[in-house]
């Protein structure tokens, strides 16, 4: 599972090791992601969102926040969801950042 | 008494009983508002129930008129008040609104328009003892800034709102028991020195892409509960980078100067055209107070600094938690898009048109007078907009240019309504 955020330079969280043969040549690879929330959409026309979990040590990247920034997960090669980054959200333990279409 | 009460304002009760109660109003700076009735002849009218600067034009219906004169008088309680004598009776159901310069100071008997002033002078009828020099840093902060407010206190209130509304209007923190007081948002607080987390403290935070906002009109200049003047600043890099995020402030204490008015706006897109981290910190043991800026240090953050925006203190385990706000990224450019537009005010029946620069905003109503949040409004039949919370629309002036226009509405709860306006 990969989450791709786009940005200068772009980043790439990962889950396992064997995540890192589908890693974009030449971008910043963190082995960081935890794991990925629920895909919420409902029949009530709101906006489908996905949160992602991520270690704490992913807010050194995220000083400034990626608010906006287009957002993929995919998991071996495959996407899963993209979007843009809405939110971003940590405490002691996690990083959590929230993905709209 | 306490800033949580009712202001101990006085009433027109106090005359007689030739026309419904009101509140007499208190009128800061170069202000506008209602003439209230005093008298059965129709021929004088108050405006403020203090001794005022003056009084420099009168309105009858939106007509400005030149048949009177003012002067300071005394209530029959021994009061002051601002009084227009008109030189015959004015007809039944004339309104009329009064433009002037408001409360005069008791130091130094010159118009009160510094907000330091003024907040002063709220703490004081609220009933709490505060000194001028309290305050004395927040009014360096607002010289500094070109800062003067002006407006009216017209109906019941409590001093902390009213002190409240006014710091809102000019971007401005208060708390009664910080370090001065009052301070503006982003500038450091004078005197203080800066503390800094001890390195045990646990931060969480929160940054959303919805508050940010790059395109700030701010409605002021207001006159009997009407804005007179619309300023709109925006920042084209955080447009470009975020997309259009439009809000508007209706600045209560702002006074009809573009100057101070765009002064007030680009200092706020500032901070809010940038992303912000929202952070709240448990478990300082070094006493901080709202307003002050703190040196954040966590493992994972680099230094930065913050303003502190609210404070919790246990007092048994000498713990505090302290809410931060940190703007994060460089400063970005604001423009002035739209300066002192003249806002211009259509009202229908369950709808009300304001325009300024190149929006209109178009506020739905109920028939009982309650914004209608979450109406369709489906303009000439082809665009179709979903009012917020408040009942309101914006719409490029583009999509309603000046003529006629055919505007539905349907809202939950009410029987759908269409009619015909002009702009």
């Amino acid at each position: 599972m990969i989450l791709r955020i786009a940005g200068l330079p772009p980043r790439n969280y990962y889950q396992t090791p064997g995540d890192r043969q589908y890693l974009p040549a030449g971008e910043a690879p963190h082995a960081l992601l935890i794991q990925p929330g629920t895909l919420r959409t409902t029949a009530a026309g709101e906006t489908s969102n996905l949160t992602i979990l991520l270690k704490r040590a992913a807010l050194r990247y995220m000083t400034l926040p990626p608010l906006g920034a287009a957002a993929v997960l995919s998991s071996a090669g495959v996407v899963l969801h993209s979007g843009r980054v809405v939110r971003v959200t940590f405490d002691a333990d996690a990083v959590t950042v929230e993905v709209q279409p | 008494m306490t800033l949580a009460a009712p202001l101990p304002l006085r009433s027109t009760a106090e005359w007689g009983s030739f026309a419904a109660p009101e509140v007499i109003p208190l009128r800061y700076g170069e202000t506008g508002g209602r003439l209230l009735q005093y008298g059965q002849d129709r021929i004088r009218w108050v405006w403020a129930g203090h001794a005022v600067k003056g009084i420099d034009t009168i309105f009858a219906d939106g007509v400005e008129v030149g048949n009177w004169t003012w002067r300071m008088s005394a209530d029959p309680q021994g009061q002051p008040i601002a009084l227009v004598e008109f030189f015959g009776p004015i007809d039944e159901g004339a309104e009329l609104v009064a433009i002037g310069r408001g409360k005069l100071s008791p130091l130094t008997g010159a118009m009160m328009d510094s907000p330091a002033d003024v907040v002063v002078d709220l703490m004081t009828i609220a009933g709490l003892v505060v000194s001028s020099d309290a305050l004395a840093d927040f009014r360096r902060q607002c010289r500094a800034a070109g800062l003067t407010v002006a407006g009216s206190i017209e109906t019941e209130t409590t001093g902390l709102a009213a002190i409240r509304s006014l710091c809102e209007s000019i971007g401005a923190i208060f708390a009664p028991d910080a370090a001065g007081i009052c301070s503006l948002r982003d500038s450091a607080p004078i005197g203080h020195p800066r503390a800094t987390g001890d390195g045990r403290t646990i931060l969480s935070g929160e940054s959303t892409l919805a508050s940010i906002v790059n395109d700030l009109t701010v409605r002021h200049g207001w006159q009997a509960g009407e804005p007179t003047v619309a300023t709109r600043v925006v920042s084209d890099e955080s447009i470009r980078r975020y997309g259009r995020m439009a809000a508007s402030l209706d600045a209560f204490w702002l006074p009809g100067s573009a100057r101070v008015a765009t002064s007030v706006a680009e200092r706020l897109l500032a901070l809010w055209s940038r992303p912000r981290w929202s952070v709240q910190s448990v478990g300082m043991t070094r006493a901080l107070r709202v307003g002050e800026l703190v040196a954040v240090e966590a493992d994972d953050l680099p230094e930065v600094t913050a303003q502190v925006l609210g404070v919790e203190r246990d007092f048994v385990s000498g713990r505090t938690a302290v809410d931060l706000e940190l703007v994060a990224g460089g400063p970005q450019a604001a423009r002035i898009a739209g300066l002192a537009e003249q806002v211009t005010r259509t009202a229908y029946p369950g709808i009300t048109i304001d325009t300024a620069a190149d929006v209109r905003e178009l506020t739905i109503k109920r028939p009982d007078g309650r914004p209608a949040p979450g109406a369709e409004v489906i303009i000439n039949g082809s665009t179709s907009i979903i009012a917020d919370g408040a009942g309101k629309v914006r719409v490029a002036a583009r999509l309603m240019p000046p003529g006629q226009h055919l505007i539905e509405v349907r809202y939950d709860g009410g029987e759908p309504f269409a009619f015909t306006v002009t702009v």
